[in-house]
C-alpha cells in the first residue's frame, strides 16, 4: 500500500488518472490490520519487511508493508 | 446459499459478454455484471496492471501505460523502486507465510505475472500449495489463464477487490480452496486504490 507526504498523496492524486488514488499511512494500515496478529515487525516500508534494510532511505512516499495471521498462525 | 450467505448466480445470454457467468449478493449488480464487460482490453487507456508492469520493468505494456508512469515518476521519481520493493516483499511474505503451513493462497487484485509469482514462491516451501488469482482486469486473466493456469493447483478467477464478498464467496474460488482450512489472502499494492473509512 502506497502512502506518504500529505503534499505527495495531492500530486499522485492528480498526475495517476488511470484510477482514484488514496494516500494511507502506516496507521492506516494498521488499522486496516486491526484484530490481526502482526507478525513482526509490524506495519514497516516494504524494503524493511522482515529485516530493516541496510540503507533507510527517506522519500516522501513509502510502500508499506504488514503480515498478519489469525489464530496464532504467526507465533 | 454459499456459505451461511445467499448469492443470485446468472448466466449472461449475450455470447460476448465476459466473464459469461455472474455471482452478487445483489439483484442489481449483478444485472450489471451481465450487461457490461468489465476491464475490457484497451491499449489506448492506461490500465493499473500494466502502469505496475511498466514500474517493475515489465513488457506488458502499451504507451497509454508508460505515459502514465511517467507523470507518476515525475511528481514522486522513487514510485518503480516502491513497486520494486512491494514486490519483493510481496515474495518474502508468501514464503513466510508458506514456511508456516499455510498451503492456500488468494492473490487478490493480482495483476500481470510477474516473477517470481506467488505460486511459485507458495510452491518453494509447500509444493502442494493452491493459489487463485484473482482482478478484475481482462488482460490480467487473460495472461494468468495463460501463464499460471497451465500449473496444477492454480485458479485465475474473475473479481473486483471492491466487492469482496464476491470474491470470498464466488463458487469457483469455494470449490478450489478450502475455507475450513487457513487462507492467506494477499493484497499487494491495491490498498491505495481505496479508502480505508
Amino acid at each position: 500500500m502506497v502512502g506518504g507526504h500529505a503534499q505527495l498523496g495531492k500530486d499522485l492524486a492528480r498526475t495517476y488518472t488511470t484510477a482514484p488514488v488514496y494516500n494511507h499511512g502506516p496507521a492506516g494500515l494498521a488499522r486496516l490490520m486491526d484484530g490481526l496478529d502482526l507478525t513482526e515487525p509490524g506495519v514497516v516500508p516494504a524494503g524493511h519487511w522482515p529485516t530493516p534494510a541496510t540503507a533507510r532511505r527517506n522519500w516522501r512516499g513509502q510502500a508499506w508493508a504488514a503480515v498478519g495471521c489469525k489464530n496464532g498462525w504467526s507465533r | 446459499m454459499i456459505g451461511d450467505r445467499l448469492f443470485y448466480l446468472a448466466e449472461a445470454a449475450a455470447e460476448q459478454v465476459q466473464p459469461r457467468f455472474a455471482q452478487s449478493q445483489d439483484i442489481g449488480r449483478l444485472r450489471d455484471r451481465l450487461r457490461v464487460r468489465e476491464a475490457e482490453f484497451n491499449p489506448a487507456a492506461p490500465s493499473i496492471a500494466r502502469v505496475y508492469d511498466f514500474l517493475l520493468g515489465g513488457k506488458d505494456n502499451f504507451a497509454a501505460d508508460r505515459d502514465q508512469a511517467a507523470r507518476v515518476l515525475e511528481v514522486f521519481p522513487h514510485a518503480a523502486d516502491l513497486a520494486v520493493q512491494a514486490r519483493r516483499f510481496q515474495a518474502r511474505a508468501v514464503a513466510h507465510v508458506a514456511k508456516l503451513g499455510i498451503s492456500q493462497f488468494l492473490d487478490a487484485g493480482c495483476g500481470l505475472p510477474t516473477a517470481p509469482n506467488t505460486h511459485e514462491t507458495a510452491r518453494s516451501a509447500r509444493p502442494d500449495a493452491r493459489v487463485v488469482y484473482v482482478d478484475n482486469d481482462a488482460q490480467v486473466l487473460s495472461h494468468a489463464r495463460n501463464l499460471l493456469a497451465a500449473s496444477g493447483g492454480v485458479l485465475a478467477a474473475a473479481g473486483d477487490l471492491a466487492y469482496p464478498a464476491e470474491i470470498v464467496y464466488d463458487w469457483r474460488v469455494r470449490a478450489f480452496l478450502d475455507f475450513h482450512q487457513p487462507v492467506c489472502l494477499i493484497l499487494a499494492m491495491t490498498m491505495h486504490f481505496f479508502p480505508l473509512d
